[in-house]
């Protein structure tokens, strides 16, 4: 039967994006809309729609066991995602808005930028260096936003204050425009906020920034579906595919090198960025 | 470089139990939208209706749903109703997470985190049920 090779089709396209994803830990957005977009000829929106449910389920479970192990600063990330939301909200518009005007193709060459900003970022991040502790600003301090996990390797409790707030929600406000755009979860900018503006450590950051991409992901969604750009039998496999991926991912293969997984990731989104491009710009 | 003072207030106030309880609220949503999900695709499999693999334009194929015809959606009984109520609770899962956040921190005696809590879960309140239509 046709329908049952399609969704077929789809579930196992997003199980490998959620596994690629999961592997190099870097959101399965940013592998599944590429595809959906240049290979499956899905229209952008609906490929938006659909990739920020994806990440709202892969970045689900994830959160749960970071919360409950006080890796999150919850704190953090109830601030920030008021940030985050109207971002998401801001950049959903701004798709539903270039879809009716026309302007698809300079999305496409906007993703494809983005594809290439995250290789460098993403690089960055992998390399989790700890830094010097950040003077906490007055709100920080009025909102007691530091804190402290329990570091298995160091086998001790680890203290950090938090410290800039203002340029952590400017970043995060960026990372919500982004997430809303091109339904990813803006993982690279959200981790760079918390760890370079607010001082976090790589662990606490990261947790924390799976923490909001749910929220982020659901505010951009909520556009689209109320726009009408979600289709349940397009999305549903994808969802299914992607938490598989990513189950078996985080669950199965955790000997795996990330390093060496994200170089090869690399090259992966540099063709995809190159062929969004290309199509934005009208050329084969 | 100088030491930097921890914050006064005792960090990461919410009660164990609470945390506990959110990661359990999370576990809870994603699992049942999967179930769900699993359903709608399954009764589509059956059905053999649905997807147009050449065009996915939600809008064009009439598939598109949204909160106010969900229900009828639903009661439809097809695979594409199901797996439109699957996606509204995988949607709602990270909203019930900020309510429960209002609650919890409340409860923990920090009403300006719960002040705070309670702007985002408005924020996403406001999305869902306002911006969402008004773009239709």
């Amino acid at each position: 039967m046709l329908l049952g090779i399609e969704l077929l089709v789809l579930a196992a396209i997003a199980m490998a994006a959620g596994l690629l994803g999961s592997l190099a830990g870097i959101g399965g957005g940013l592998v599944l809309i590429p595809i959906l977009v240049v290979f499956v000829g899905v229209p952008f929106p609906e490929a938006v729609g659909a990739s920020a449910l994806t990440i709202i389920a892969t970045s689900t479970t994830a959160g749960a066991t970071f919360v409950e192990d006080r890796l999150t600063n919850v704190r953090v990330g109830m601030l920030l995602e008021i940030a985050t939301v109207p971002g998401a909200f801001a950049g959903a518009a701004f798709v539903i808005y270039a879809t009716r005007s026309g302007l698809t193709s300079l999305l496409l060459i906007a993703l494809g930028v983005v594809l290439l900003a995250t290789v460098p970022g993403t690089l960055l991040l992998l390399r989790g260096k700890s830094r010097p502790p950040i003077e906490p600003d007055a709100l920080s301090r009025r909102l007691g936003l530091g804190g402290s996990y329990f570091d298995r390797r160091q086998d001790r409790e680890i203290a950090y204050t938090a410290g800039r707030t203002t340029p952590a929600f400017a970043v995060m406000f960026g990372a919500g425009i982004i997430s809303g755009l091109f339904g990813i979860g803006g993982g690279v900018l959200k981790v760079f906020a918390l760890d370079r503006a607010l001082g976090l450590p790589i662990k606490v950051s990261t947790a924390t920034s799976n923490f909001m991409i749910g929220v982020t992901g659901a505010a951009g969604v909520s556009l689209l579906i109320g726009a009408g750009y979600v289709e349940p039998l397009l999305t549903a496999p994808l969802v299914l595919g992607s938490v598989l991926g990513s189950y078996v991912g985080t669950r199965l293969l955790p000997g795996l090198s990330n390093q060496s997984i994200r170089l090869l990731f690399v090259p992966v989104l540099i063709l995809f960025a190159a062929e969004l491009i290309l199509r934005g710009v009208g050329l084969p | 470089m100088s030491a930097v003072p921890l914050p006064a207030q005792e960090p990461h106030s919410l009660p164990p139990g609470t945390t506990h309880q959110m990661a359990h609220l999370l576990r809870f949503g994603l699992g049942l939208a999967v179930a769900i999900l699993c359903v709608g695709v399954l009764r589509a499999l059956i059905d053999g209706t649905g997807l147009n693999f050449g065009g996915f334009d939600a809008v064009a194929n009439h598939m598109a749903f949204d909160l106010s015809s969900t229900g009828s959606y639903l009661l439809g009984g097809n695979g594409a109703g199901i797996a439109a109520f699957g996606l509204l609770v995988l949607v709602a899962t990270p909203v019930a997470r900020v309510a429960y956040g209002v609650y919890g921190f409340w409860r923990a005696k920090d009403p300006m985190l719960a002040r705070i809590a309670a702007v985002v879960f408005g924020l996403l309140l406001v999305g869902l049920f306002a911006l969402g239509p008004l773009l239709r």
